[in-house]
């Protein structure tokens, strides 16, 4: 089953392509791929491409796939690893979920980051006393880490 | 001879034994050994399975010879028809290989069988293969006429103007060529709109599960009105997340009910639509 949803994914993620991303497998390990998401244009990531890694579990899809950013990134509910504290690829997984979805959450996440759930407390601090000081780090960081 | 004849049962017995365990040649020697025995559908339709499992090159031609031997001694084996509509299939035969499993599908409403899901496939892949054959040589023949329409429509520009020069007036014969360039874009029109027709359309969402994201076959609906293929919510559920993946909605198994409505559906879209079938080995 999950061997056919990929590739089913990756066929229909090749024929409608969604706009801000783009995601494809690392190689011939149909189970290892690569994505982008464009930094949102009006978040403080704009003009960043940001990398992630995405690892789909053998139960694929009633497992939630693996997910990280391999671009650093000033983000509170992204941490230093690049893992991302998003409740769809843990806890709230479900299996009508697709690999489009989920970067489509990620790069809303950008747009609005959580910072009632963060996974780096000092950014979500920075990010509710001083949002100009945050929004600037994070273009610094977008500038000398995600951009081309 | 009814020696001969149970010595044909042990060796067919001893044949399936060499089949399940893959051992394809030994069984196939048993199967041909039963069969100048004494013949046998089912000995021929064993052997054709053999055959087809080992897969070596003309392995279609071997299960098509088995499978009319079968067939003249039992017109009525479903898996004589079922095993020679997928060899057929293979080497092009659509015609006859949708009438045989179609024939196939008909004993099913006797006689069940385990691999009546199996007949189904191999329907909807010899349907598809059939329409991407005609497909492919009615693309041909559109790319053959475009030029040619093209070559004509300067034949008819060059003819039109002598044509309409002997006319008396000029305003004439520029009203032909302009009549002339309309019906040949309207051909074009015709010809491109044909062509675009020409390729398989996505299957819509709505006849898709949204687990699998195929084509629903065996659809189940939940209370929340979601449907979803029987195997793969099952799945889900059996995994412990009683939860409908769609709604979120709490689901127990014995919600779920057959949704006959969008399976007439699947049905229907891929009768009209052959190309669209996904093939799911």
């Amino acid at each position: 089953m999950s061997m056919k949803r990929i590739q089913k994914e990756l066929k229909d993620l090749m024929s409608d392509p969604p706009a801000n991303c783009s995601a494809g497998p690392v190689g011939d390990d149909l189970f290892h791929w690569q994505a982008t998401i464009m930094g949102p244009a009006d978040s403080p990531y704009a003009g960043g491409i940001f990398r992630l890694d995405i690892h789909f579990p053998q139960d694929y899809p009633f497992k939630p796939p693996k997910v990280q950013f391999t671009s650093k990134i000033y983000h509170c509910n992204v941490n230093k690893n690049g893992a991302i504290c998003l409740d769809i690829l843990n806890s709230q997984w479900s299996p009508a979920l697709t690999i489009a979805k989920v970067l489509l959450s990620i790069s809303s996440l950008l747009t609005d980051p959580n910072a009632d759930d963060p996974l780096v407390p000092e950014i979500a601090q920075m990010l509710k006393q001083n949002r100009v000081k945050h929004d600037s780090v994070a273009r610094e960081w977008t500038l000398k880490y995600a951009s081309q | 001879m009814a020696s001969a004849r149970q010595s044909a049962e042990d060796l067919r017995e001893f044949g399936n034994v060499c089949l399940a365990k893959g051992k394809l040649d030994a069984a196939i020697a048993a199967y041909s050994e039963a069969i100048c025995l004494s013949p046998n559908a089912a000995y021929y339709t064993n052997r054709a399975q053999a055959h087809k499992r080992k897969g070596v090159a003309g392995w279609a031609r071997l299960v098509i010879d088995d499978c009319e031997s079968a067939l003249a001694l039992d017109d009525k084996s479903i898996k004589a028809h079922y095993l020679l509509g997928g060899a057929l299939s293979d080497v092009g035969d659509f015609v006859r290989a949708t009438e045989h499993l179609r024939r196939a599908l008909g004993l099913t409403a006797q006689t069940s069988v385990l691999y009546e899901a199996d007949i189904r496939a191999a329907m909807l892949r010899a349907n598809k293969r059939r329409w991407e054959d005609e497909t492919a040589a009615a693309v041909e023949s559109l790319d053959a006429a475009m030029p040619l329409l093209h070559e004509l429509a300067e034949q008819l520009d060059a003819a039109a103007m002598p044509l309409h020069a002997r006319a008396s007036s000029p305003v004439g014969a520029g009203e032909a060529k302009r009549q002339q360039r309309m019906h040949l874009s309207t051909v074009r029109r015709a010809l491109d709109a044909h062509r675009a027709s020409l390729v398989a359309p996505r299957a819509p969402e709505y006849l898709q599960c949204a687990i699998s994201l195929e084509l629903l076959r065996e659809p189940v609906i939940t209370p929340c009105g979601h449907t979803f293929e029987r195997s793969c919510i099952e799945d889900h559920l059996r995994r412990g997340h009683h939860f409908n993946p769609v709604s979120r909605a709490p689901l127990a198994l014995e919600q779920l009910v057959p949704n006959l409505a969008v399976k007439a559906a699947v049905e229907a879209f891929l009768a009209a639509h052959p190309g669209a079938y996904e093939s799911l080995e």
